[in-house]
C-alpha cells in the first residue's frame, strides 16, 4: 500500500460523494415536476463499481458513476393541469424526500471528511521529506 | 548526467506535466465544447522500468527518449463519460502532482548534496 494508492482512495471517495450529492439534488429537483403521460421519470443513483471499497480503491483505478433508474409513479387527481391524462390524473415521480435529504447532508459531511483525510495525508507526505534534515 | 539523475528528471517532468494539464483543464472548465485533457504515462513508466532492469543504459539515451514520450502522453478525451471537467478532481490532481514534484525535488537535491560532499570533502 503506497501513499499514491491512499491518495487514489481519497479521490475515489471525493468523487463518489460528489456524485451522491448530485444524484440527491437531481431527485429532489424532479420530485414535483409532472411527467408526460406514458413517460416514466428517471431518478439518479450513484453507484460504485463492484467491490469498490477502500481496499479495492487502494491498488487499482475504478470510477464511480451515475445511473438513471425508472421512478415509481405517484398519481394526483388534478384535471386543471395541462399534463393531466384523460382521467384527470397527473403523474409525478415517487421521491422519498426524507431519504434524499439525509443523503444530501450525509454526502456533504462525508465529502468534508474525505477532504480532511486527503489534506492529512498530503501534509504527512510532505512532512516525511523533512526526515534527516537535522534540527 | 547519469541514469538515476535522468530517471528522477523524467519523474519531475511527469509531475510537472500533470500539474500543467490540470491547470489547463481548470482554465477551460467553462469553455463550451472543451474536452478534458489527460496524460497517459504508460510509455514513460515503461521507460523507467526499462531503466530499472538495465542499469547499463546511458543517461543520454533515457533523456532523449523521455522528451518524445512526454510529448506523446497528452490526449484530449473522446466523447463519452468523463469529458466534462470536474473541478475537485483537477484540484486533487494538482495537489498529488505537487506532492510528487516536491518529493522528487528533495531526492534530487539530496543527490546533488552527496555529489557536493564528495567533491568538497568533509565540510
Amino acid at each position: 500500500m503506497s501513499v499514491d494508492s491512499i491518495f487514489a482512495a481519497s479521490r475515489f471517495g471525493l468523487e463518489f460523494e460528489r456524485l451522491r450529492l448530485e444524484a440527491a439534488s437531481h431527485n429532489i429537483a424532479v420530485a414535483n415536476t409532472a411527467g408526460a403521460t406514458g413517460h416514466v421519470a428517471q431518478l439518479m443513483r450513484a453507484v460504485a463499481p463492484h467491490g469498490a471499497g477502500f481496499d479495492a480503491a487502494v491498488g487499482r483505478e475504478s470510477q464511480p458513476a451515475l445511473v438513471a433508474i425508472d421512478a415509481d409513479e405517484r398519481e394526483v387527481h388534478d384535471p386543471s393541469d395541462p399534463a393531466a391524462d384523460k382521467n384527470g390524473m397527473v403523474s409525478y415521480p415517487r421521491v422519498d424526500l426524507v431519504a434524499e435529504m439525509s443523503t444530501l447532508v450525509e454526502a456533504g459531511r462525508a465529502y468534508e471528511a474525505n477532504v480532511r483525510a486527503f489534506n492529512t495525508l498530503r501534509s504527512m507526505a510532505l512532512r516525511s521529506l523533512d526526515i534527516g534534515n537535522g534540527s | 548526467m547519469d541514469l538515476t539523475t535522468e530517471a528522477v528528471r523524467l519523474g519531475i517532468n511527469m509531475a510537472h506535466l500533470r500539474a500543467e494539464i490540470a491547470s489547463a483543464n481548470i482554465a477551460h472548465a467553462d469553455v463550451a465544447g472543451y474536452r478534458v485533457q489527460r496524460a497517459d504515462f504508460g510509455e514513460a513508466v515503461g521507460l523507467l522500468r526499462e531503466a530499472e532492469t538495465q542499469p547499463s543504459m546511458a543517461g543520454e539515451h533515457l533523456r532523449g527518449l523521455a522528451s518524445t514520450v512526454l510529448h506523446d502522453a497528452v490526449h484530449a478525451m473522446d466523447r463519452g463519460a468523463g469529458v466534462l471537467v470536474s473541478l475537485d478532481h483537477e484540484v486533487a490532481e494538482l495537489e498529488t502532482a505537487s506532492v510528487d514534484f516536491q518529493s522528487l525535488t528533495t531526492v534530487m537535491s539530496r543527490r546533488f548534496a552527496l555529489m557536493q560532499l564528495a567533491m568538497a570533502g568533509r565540510s
